[in-house]
């Protein structure tokens, strides 16, 4: 009976510490994941706008949007992600050397293919009427979206099925 | 005997183990590096609309901007236009002989709604003259206050079949009305869900930044300058 006993004794194995360890590092490792996925997700997400495409007679889909960004003190240029002051935007009407000031003559000139799109933090909203008066006194259309105030937001360059035309060949 | 007591002796290796750990901890890494590439490389598909100008079908009439309040993160149809019509009925003009008079039923009318509460205020100045006095409205002020208890439409009730917005969308005529959002900075959440039920009723929308506090003062007399016009929808 005694000897009985005794090879049970030794032939039991537990495995439970192991499973144990295992498990923790699983869900150590799940944790890390989900926090860094619910930081990227949550106040560090950063907004990536593609143009969608509209059913037919949206004008917007006839032309290409160049982001602007507006916080109330300043209007930062994309792609380049240039900020340029309100006071020194704002010389002359726009019609200045400043990047707003080059970027508002770019899309003047090509006014039938281009617009304006502004995102514009909460702290823009009490003086987001001059921005926008002064891009209509341009003859530039625009188009505004608010968004959060610490929320990166870029355009997505590649814009196939936005619909908007691609520049002529050159001419030969 | 000895011999059976050493075979009994079983050594264990725990290179499987640290295998199936270690193996485990990668496969994580992997799935952690994933996921966290693709939640920062989220990209949100959107409309990036222009402003237009809406008209009613068939015609070169300009559609009517309706105005909601997105405030407190709600949204509230807003109606000063109908409750100060209401306000002012039956009160005809005020005279120099019964200005007193009109200023106090004035100053304690009160008209409501379901969801409003309106009273108003007002002023006038007198000066006497050496063949009597002349009298001149200086301020009218309306008070727009919710009504206790109510509360607009939030980020998820918005969304409601029995929402304030649905049923205001249903009394609405989407030819000849667009709808213009008066934006606060701290309701930009309501404003994505309340933007979605109204262009599935088929409405046009705008929205322009104004900042809300209530009860909101909105002064009638005297007026303001050109006055803030709704922009067009997007």
């Amino acid at each position: 009976m005694a000897r009985t006993r005794a090879r049970t004794e030794s032939d039991h194995f537990d495995l439970f510490p192991f499973i144990s360890i295992l498990i923790c590092t699983l869900g150590c490792l799940l944790m890390v994941t989900m926090s860094w996925v619910a930081l990227a997700l949550g106040p560090g997400l950063s907004e990536q706008w593609r143009v969608m495409t509209r059913g037919p007679g949206d004008r917007s889909v006839e032309k290409a949007p160049t982001l602007l960004e507006w916080d109330g003190d300043a209007v930062t240029v994309h792609p380049e992600k240039v900020r340029v002051p309100w006071a020194a935007a704002s010389v002359n009407n726009g019609r200045n050397d400043s990047a707003f000031g080059r970027l508002l003559e770019l899309v003047r000139k090509n006014r039938e293919r281009q617009y304006l799109y502004v995102a514009v933090r909460p702290s823009g909203f009490g003086n987001l009427d001059p921005l926008l008066a002064l891009i209509r006194s341009q003859q530039i259309d625009v188009g505004y979206e608010p968004i959060q105030q610490d929320r990166v937001v870029s355009l997505a360059q590649d814009r196939a099925g936005s619909g908007a035309p691609t520049p002529p060949p050159p001419g030969r | 005997m000895a011999s059976r007591r050493r075979q009994l002796h079983v050594e264990m290796s725990l290179v499987p183990l640290a295998d199936m750990l270690t193996n485990t901890v990668g496969i994580m890494i992997f799935v952690m590096i994933f996921a966290v590439i693709v939640a920062q490389g989220t990209s949100i598909g959107k409309r990036l609309p222009m402003e237009r100008k809406a008209f009613i079908p068939g015609t070169t009439t300009e559609k009517q901007a309706v105005l909601f309040v997105c405030s407190h993160n709600t949204v509230l149809p807003w109606r000063l236009d109908k409750l100060a019509e209401r306000f002012m009925a039956g009160l005809g003009k005020p005279t120099a002989y019964d200005y007193e008079e009109w200023k106090a039923k004035v100053n304690s009318r009160r008209i409501e709604d379901d969801l409003y509460v309106v009273t108003a205020r007002c002023e006038f100045a007198r000066e006497d003259t050496w063949d009597g006095f002349t009298v001149q409205l200086v301020y009218f002020m309306f008070e727009v206050n919710l009504r206790p208890g109510v509360r607009g439409d939030g980020p998820d009730s918005v969304r409601s079949e029995t929402s304030i917005l649905r049923r205001e969308l249903a009394n609405m005529d989407h030819n000849r009305q667009y709808i213009c959002f008066l934006l606060d900075s701290d309701s930009l959440e309501v404003l994505g869900g309340a933007r979605e039920v109204a262009r599935q009723a088929g409405f046009d929308t705008g929205w322009t930044p104004e900042p809300t506090t209530w009860p909101v003062r909105v002064v009638a007399f005297p007026p303001s300058e050109g006055g803030k016009k709704p922009p067009p929808p997007l």
